[in-house]
């Protein structure tokens, strides 16, 4: 899979092309508009990382000649203005997903991955880890083929940690995720304990072969055995 | 004091002062004038006496019928070389006619008859009576200057409310400035140079306040807009660095302590650049509101999340108010009054949830005192000992409701926190 990451801030570039390519993805990067358009129209790729302010141009304007092109790919709108007009201009131009900085780097392979899969040509929308089938589309979880029943937390907090596999998942940021902002100022998580205590009953019941770890009481890392 | 009442007391002092000192000049020209015509009078009268007296002619009478008398007696030649020749005087003479005194002119003449007798003519005629006279001036300026003040004062008044009327158009107009919001031009049209002048201070004045307003504002949301980048880069390195397997528990504990202080970092620069946006009027996507829903979607996860706090919760919405605004801002007003409720609440509290439909109010245990109502929804106000919280939730609540235009008030009655909002009455 190949990805360009287009930001014009040297640091932060850096950080999302090492990231990714840990992630066995195979990174290009530019740093500006110019640089940005040669590249996406001479190469293909897969998805397509956008800053929407760029030092020589707008990043909307480079999605909009994609667009015109019929180049367009999997494009994730990466800004620092976390304004609704750009979010719905953006979508509207024809971008798959939109990410506010600062975001989580799980966050950000969450929704690589989600938009590629949105986009591979089976159009195949389940999400798989291990013996573990998740139908967005429906709610439902299958482990081995069978349903579970999970509670509406506990299958948010299963997607939101499946989809970011093998990472350390801090646990306000994943009660943020599943409890909405209204998280924020909260000093006790025995609730995200109570919900997590179901759910990995629930997992080992049916025979998954998926576990949720408690990493040193800060988070928690979703893993195959 | 109002300036015109200042100008028309100062005015009616000076003119007061001036009335006076032209009453006693008035009064003195007067005299003279009358002395004068007396003595010339006089003068002639006693020059006729004497060539008559000299001529040896028969002399006319002297009664007072005729408002004049007259004497001449013999006095030595040392007298005449004493005593100037023609004397004038004031003096006082006997009428028998009203039996008194009245004021007299005299002129006295000593000559010499041919043969070196000395003779003295005293000539008197009645004049005018000068405390009478003074004191009729003084009654006549005293009604003149009553006269005068008066129509002077109601000129005045008149002439100065009418000028200055450019000035309280000014004022109103300041009176209703807001800043940093839509505003009236100012139109006051006047020919006066100096109020020209204010209302083109008044003018650039404004504009450079509304232009610090701005830029204050921009500075905040552009301040705010550049963390992000850093942040995000920050809190990518230390993701990555959580990777590590090797890192100890203690070393992944500060990492995340780290985390979490960039991410308090990051929500409140959140909320600075969403209050920007609320001020800046962003967002206009109004739709109608049903309050009762949005209490309902976060009342459950907030039950959840504060559920070791076991708060008693007592809702009554019989009737909700439907607002027209932004949905987002709905939200934003709802979850954050009610997470106040929730995050100041004491362990085994109560929240009293209220609805009817022009209002929402809200009402929650907590600290014993009440807080300060002139402080509460100003930015980065923490309560003492809270301070996890970025101190936006309110000022953000405040922004809403100044946006719509929704009354917003806080009150504390039997020990809870209420805080209510009224919906405008459509």
């Amino acid at each position: 899979m190949k990805i360009l990451v287009i930001e014009d801030n040297a640091d932060l570039r850096e950080v999302i092309v090492s990231s990714l390519e840990k992630e066995r993805y195979v990174v290009e990067s530019a740093p500006d508009y110019s640089t940005a358009r040669t590249k996406a129209f001479v190469y293909e790729y897969d998805c397509i990382l956008l800053d929407i302010m760029l030092p020589d141009g707008n990043g909307l304007d480079l999605l909009r000649e994609l667009s015109a092109k019929g180049k367009r790919k999997n494009v994730i709108i990466i800004s620092a203005k976390d304004s609704i007009d750009d979010k719905v201009n953006g979508l509207e131009l024809g971008a798959d997903d939109y990410l506010a900085k600062p975001f989580h780097l799980a966050e950000l392979h969450a929704r690589i991955r989600s938009v590629l899969r949105r986009n591979s040509q089976n159009g195949e929308r389940t999400i798989k880890s291990g013996n573990v089938t998740i139908h967005p589309d429906t709610f439902r979880v299958e482990v081995n083929g069978k349903d579970i029943d999970l509670g509406r937390k506990e299958y948010d907090i299963l997607v939101y940690l499946v989809n970011r596999a093998n990472r350390l998942i801090e646990k306000q940021t994943l009660a943020e995720a599943v409890w909405g902002d209204s998280i924020d100022q909260a000093d006790n998580f025995d609730f995200i304990y109570a919900q997590m205590k179901n759910l990995r009953k629930r997992l080992k019941t049916a025979g998954a072969d998926i576990e949720i770890k408690t990493v040193y009481g800060f988070g928690y890392k979703l893993v195959t055995i | 004091m109002k300036l015109q009442n200042v100008i028309t007391f100062r005015l009616s002092i000076l003119k007061a002062v001036s009335i006076a000192l032209w009453a006693v000049c008035f009064y003195f020209a007067i005299i003279k004038e009358i002395n004068n015509e007396t003595d010339e009078a006089l003068t002639n009268y006693a020059e006729n006496i004497i060539t008559d007296y000299l001529a040896g002619a028969k002399m006319p009478p002297s009664n007072e019928v005729s408002g004049t008398l007259y004497q001449i007696r013999k006095v030595s030649a040392d007298y005449a070389a004493r005593h100037n020749h023609i004397r004038y005087k004031d003096t006082e003479m006997y009428f028998s006619s009203n039996y008194g005194y009245e004021p007299a002119r005299s002129v006295t003449y000593i000559f010499n008859t041919d043969n070196g007798q000395y003779l003295e003519l005293s000539v008197f005629t009645a004049t005018i009576d000068k405390n009478e006279l003074k004191s009729s001036i003084l009654y006549w300026l005293i009604a003149l200057y009553i006269v005068l003040l008066a129509g002077i004062t109601g000129v005045n008044l008149w002439t100065v409310r009418h000028s200055m009327r450019p000035l309280k158009r000014l004022f109103d107009w300041l009176d209703s400035y807001k800043l940093g919001q839509n505003n009236k031009p100012l139109d006051n049209p006047t020919k006066i140079t100096e109020f020209k002048k204010l209302n083109d201070t008044v003018c650039k004045n404004i504009e450079r306040s509304e232009q610090q307003y701005k830029q204050q504002k921009m500075f905040i949301a552009n301040a705010s807009h550049e963390m992000q980048t850093p942040l995000a880069v920050c809190t990518n390195r230390l993701e990555m660095l959580l990777d590590d397997e090797t890192l100890t528990e203690a070393q992944m504990g500060e990492i995340i302590k780290t985390l979490r202080t960039l991410k308090n970092l990051s929500s409140t620069n959140r909320s600075l650049l969403l209050l920007c946006k609320i001020d800046n009027g962003q967002f206009n996507n109004n739709v109608n509101v049903n309050i009762k829903d949005t209490v309902g979607r976060y009342l459950p996860d907030l039950m959840s999340i504060y559920g070791h706090k076991n708060i008693k919760l007592n809702v009554d919405m019989p009737c909700a108010p439907v607002a027209e605004m932004d949905a987002s801002l709905a939200d934003i007003l709802v979850s954050n009054l009610l997470k106040n409720a929730f995050v100041h609440n004491l362990p085994d509290g109560e929240i009293d949830i209220h609805t009817d439909g022009n209002t929402f109010s809200i009402a929650n245990t907590g600290a014993p005192e009440p807080l300060d109502e002139s402080k509460i929804f100003e930015s980065f106000y923490h309560s003492a000992g809270k301070k996890s919280s970025t101190g936006l939730g309110l000022a953000l609540v405040k922004a809403v409701c100044k946006l719509y235009g929704l009354g917003i008030k806080y009150s504390f009655n039997d020990g809870k926190h209420a805080f209510t909002i009224t919906f405008s009455k459509k």
